[in-house]
């Protein structure tokens, strides 16, 4: 086996490995089976004996017997346990390769790990290993074609030196084209068979059924949450709401209408919340990544929906959910109209606070607002209030036991995050009579110009405040500006952050939708060409015929029509036979001036019998020059087609025969 | 066309693979998907275009014998086209009258390669090439592989096989060996025959008769021999074989130890004469001859003058009138 096979061989073992280990989904426990299949190929490489049968079929028994305990008995999950197997058969068969078949086997068993791996992430470097495996399965393919036909043959094909570089970048471009086409095109089911994902979602992601005002530990995660692209485009406060909480019972919110949900019903491709779509609407597309909740993020008062899920669910409080908690990324485009009024839905819970804390929130609040008559004003009092009063902070104690967090922070500890601004408002309206609700969710989000979306994190998870205020739920958010001093992402991670985007949204998000839309889109192309042709050949007829008549018509195309065939008869036979003979005359002419600069006497006189004659005392070789001569005889007055590309070729030898 | 071994495996694992990729809907699995099927996709296409357009022709560098080794000038061209043909084989169908393989690298569009190779023909006659040889090749990878009869213009004579026949023939080759001297012994004036030398020819004779005329000498009756091959339906046909290979180095032999052979069968005559294109001629005789059912032998009486070897398939034969006369006679069935 050649150097470069083996070597080629072991990196395409390491490569599927590394991209197994890189999910972060194995059992580092068989990590070392990684540098053992690396001593494996050093060896290899430096042509040291193989391991011997009986101990590599002892291994292959261990490793099996490894796999049933561990699919079994430690975890439980085939696909993990299957990983796991992969690492113990690549260490052993890296012991193993004797003949030149054998590495087949670790190209499948590479192919497999790539399978499995790509249950467990969806980064983008999976794509760039798949490139890297394309690239070196190619290669290795290639070699080991001219492996085999070499030992089918019994003849020696050495791989060096074959010019094989332009083969195999053809190659690995062709393939990746044609995987791209096979990619779009290859049919999809809308929804998954059996099985789940083994994809985890993002924990902790900022809301949740509870809000339990416990922890600041979120602010800071920059995780990705979710990216976003505005059609048209518009500048912030962005609010992307998520839940919505009515119910405090003295410690944490809660949404007490979340039984209440019930199926929304799919029109089409969507979801229609409202009709008709207004059309000044804002449409997001949005990429969340698998998240912890089954909640769906938009924007304020959703009109519609387009998602790739068979049910969607709504609740009183207009809280949307998908039927299950996202394990894989979502793909989901809403359209919202700032404009609309929201539906408005009064329930007695927007009212409710423990009464403790009425006892003491009401003076309080009663006595801030006092002297401001509309609701409107004195939310915007306490929103106000609250911003000034209070310190922002993500560090806070713990309240004593039997003190409720909301007073503990308005009486006592005077700084909070935004649940706690937010929690204090809501029943602090209440407190005076007014409904009012807690939202969680996100706000703002960086705005990355390449690419013009918007990329929302972890640490953007937010609460505000929803008041019913004349009839509509009002957004207050009594949360201070808190400006962090953070430094700007340098270029590179926007641009890197833009192709994961384009990863997500094309590859992994991919779906039976988009291919749809791709076919009505070429559709639609085509049929725009269609018409533009349509139009302008019968704008083009009533032209010709308003200023000739049909007869004339008729006329000029049978013109035409001659024209070309005209033309045709004309190229084939005289064209082509003329540049044939005036391409090979050329050439001869270029052999006189060659053998003229050399000293000959030869003129436009000098007969090819002469230039024969001089090239033989100029050294040309015998042979090559009385067949060159031939050739432009036969050419120049024989009309005999020459294939010009040899003809060339003699030339060029000529010429170098010369130097 | 066919799908290797390696090729199957492949089919396998992406028809597994795309049955995964259905199940889950995971589109990282759709992409490993259609990268193993563009690269079998490319395989099945590169190993079918890669064979189009490509011309064999052939030329024997040597006279070629069954059985043995002999070299063939072999040139490949490629018709204009956009792409190369790499590594391809040429190789005869096992079954086959030829042992022949040869390997191309490359060949560029619109070039063309000579090659000399060996080749062995397994047996004697008129080779027609067309679908003789097979094209073949798996470029670039090792799932596919594709095979065509490569239509070859042209015909091979293919000679019997030359044996060494000296351990029985040898005492009898050897009292024909008379180096010619210069000194002739002077015995009669004749007609010239194919194959005499001419420079023996008597020019006044000729002149007087018309005819060419030559001067026989008496020691050159004792290096002239007379082959007699019968061709009659012999009872086995293996030895019918194997009799032509005899006669044909038989021939070989006498020519190369100086004599003057005559070839005579019932279908044809080829005069004495000596030399490579002498023996020539009666191998293009022989490799073509074919066994008669019924023939009405046409051979003179008067030729079985001089010294001669007869070599019959069976006593059926109508040659066997000629047993007595001949110094040697080999039956088939007997060599």
């Amino acid at each position: 086996m050649p150097q470069r096979y083996k070597v080629l061989t072991g990196l395409i073992a390491i490569s599927g490995s590394l991209t197994l280990i890189f999910t972060g989904e194995l059992n580092p426990v068989y990590y070392p089976f990684l540098f053992l299949m690396i001593y494996g190929y050093i060896r290899l490489i430096k042509n040291r004996p193989q391991g011997s049968r009986f101990v590599i079929g002892l291994s292959s028994i261990a490793g099996l017997f490894i796999f049933f305990i561990d699919v079994f008995i430690i975890t439980g999950d085939y696909l993990v346990s299957v990983g796991h197997l992969s690492l113990v058969f690549h260490a052993i068969k890296s012991f193993d390769i004797k003949e030149p078949y054998d590495p087949l086997q670790v190209y499948f068993m590479s192919l497999l790990q790539l399978v499995v791996a790509s249950e467990f992430t969806t980064q983008m470097l999976f794509g760039a290993i798949i490139i890297l495996f394309i690239f070196l399965f190619i290669f290795v393919m290639i070699m080991a074609h001219y492996i085999k036909t070499s030992l089918q043959l019994g003849i020696s094909i050495p791989l060096e030196g074959r010019g094989l570089k332009n083969a195999l970048v053809l190659l690995v471009i062709t393939t990746v084209i044609l995987s791209t086409i096979f990619f779009i095109s290859l049919p999809r089911l809308r929804y998954g068979l059996w099985g789940k994902s083994h994809i985890k979602g993002i924990k902790n992601a900022g809301f949740s059924e509870r809000m339990d005002l416990s922890s600041g530990e979120l602010k800071l995660d920059p995780t990705v949450v979710m990216r976003v692209e505005l059609r048209p485009f518009k500048k912030g406060p962005y609010y992307w709401r998520g839940m919505t909480l009515d119910y405090f019972d003295g410690q944490a919110w809660s949404n007490s209408f979340i039984e209440t949900r019930w199926s929304l019903k799919k029109t089409g491709e969507e979801f229609l919340l409202r009709t008709p779509i207004p059309e000044d609407s804002v449409e997001q597309d949005i990429l969340l990544e698998p998240v912890d909740s089954d909640v769906l993020f938009l924007m304020d008062r959703p009109v519609s929906i387009n998602i790739t899920a068979h049910r969607m669910e709504r609740d009183f409080s207009d809280t949307l959910y998908l039927p299950r908690k996202g394990a894989r990324r979502i793909h989901y485009v809403v359209k919202s109209s700032p404009r609309l009024l929201p539906e408005v839905k009064f329930h007695p819970r927007y009212l409710q606070i423990p009464a403790s804390l009425k006892k003491t929130l009401q003076p309080f609040t009663e006595r801030l607002v006092s002297g401001i008559k509309t609701d409107k004003e004195k939310a915007l009092f306490i929103e106000s209030f609250l911003k000034k009063n209070y310190t922002y902070s993500l560090t806070v104690t713990e309240p004593p036991s039997g003190v409720d967090p909301v007073s503990y922070f308005l009486f006592e500890e005077k700084k909070g995050y935004c649940e706690h601004y937010a929690s204090a408002m809501v029943l602090m309206l209440r407190s005076i009579g007014i409904p009012a609700r807690v939202i969680t969710g996100f706000s703002g989000g960086q705005i990355n110009n390449i690419g013009n979306y918007i990329i929302v994190r972890q640490k953007d998870a937010h609460s505000w405040v929803e008041a019913l205020i004349d009839g509509s739920w009002s957004r207050f958010d009594p949360t201070p500006l808190v400006i962090t001093p953070e430094p700007e992402p340098p270029g590179i991670f926007l641009y890197l952050d833009y192709l994961k985007l384009q990863w997500q949204r094309y590859v992994v998000s991919f779906s039976r939708e988009d291919q749809i839309k791709i076919v009505k889109g070429l559709k639609t192309s085509t049929e725009k060409i269609k018409i533009k042709i349509e139009d302008s050949i019968i704008s083009a007829t009533r032209a010709m015929r308003n200023a000739m008549g049909i007869v004339s018509i008729a006329f000029l195309f049978m013109i035409i029509i001659s024209a070309v065939i005209l033309s045709f008869l004309f190229f084939k036979i005289i064209i082509s036979k003329r540049s044939s003979h005036r391409e090979v005359s050329f050439y001869y002419v270029k052999l006189k001036r060659l053998l003229k600069e050399r000293g000959f006497s030869i003129g436009d006189s000098s007969t090819p019998l002469d230039v024969f004659n001089y090239g033989l005392r100029s050294g040309l070789p015998e042979e090559e020059l009385e067949e060159f001569i031939e050739l432009y005889l036969s050419a120049r007055f024989g009309e005999k087609k020459t294939d010009l590309k040899y003809y060339k070729g003699l030339f060029s030898r000529l010429k170098r025969a010369q130097r | 066309m066919k799908i290797t071994r390696e090729g199957f495996r492949l089919v396998l694992a992406t028809s597994l693979i795309g049955l995964a990729s259905l199940n889950t809907g995971n589109n990282l699995m759709y992409l490993i998907l259609s990268v193993m099927l563009s690269i079998f996709f490319l395989s099945l296409l590169i190993t079918y275009v890669n064979l189009r357009g490509i011309r064999i022709e052939i030329e024997p560098s040597d006279d070629l014998f069954a059985g043995k080794t002999s070299r063939i000038k072999l040139r490949y061209s490629k018709k204009k086209s956009f792409l190369s043909s790499r590594s391809f084989s040429i190789s005869a169908p096992p079954k086959g009258p030829l042992r022949i393989v040869d390997y191309v690298d490359i060949l560029k569009p619109g070039g063309s390669i000579e090659k000399t190779i060996n080749v062995t023909p397994l047996k004697r006659g008129m080779l027609s090439l067309k679908d003789t040889l097979i094209l073949k090749t798996g470029f670039p990878f090792i799932f596919t592989e594709n095979s065509i009869r490569q239509d070859v213009k042209g015909t091979l004579l293919i000679y019997p096989a030359l044996k060494d026949i000296d351990l029985l023939m040898d005492p009898f080759i050897s009292e024909g060996k008379r180096p010619f001297t210069g000194e002739r012994d002077f015995q009669k004036i004749r007609q010239y025959r194919y194959g005499d030398d001419r420079r023996f020819i008597h020019w006044k004779a000729t002149a007087k008769t018309g005819e060419l005329m030559i001067k026989e000498s008496a020691t050159e009756e004792t290096i002239r021999i007379t082959v007699f091959f019968d061709n009659f339906r012999p009872p086995q046909e293996e030895a019918f074989e194997e009799s032509i290979s005899f006669a044909a180095s038989l021939s070989a032999r006498f020519i190369e130890a100086g004599y003057y052979v005559r070839f005579i069968t019932c279908l044809k005559t080829i005069p004495f004469g000596t030399g490579m294109e002498h023996l020539r001629k009666i191998l293009d005789h022989l490799a073509i001859i074919s066994y008669a059912d019924d023939f009405s032998c046409l051979i003179d009486e008067g030729e079985s003058a001089g010294r001669s070897i007869l070599i019959l398939q069976s006593d059926a034969s109508p040659l066997v009138r000629f047993r007595e006369s001949s110094e040697r006679v080999f039956y088939a069935s007997e060599i």
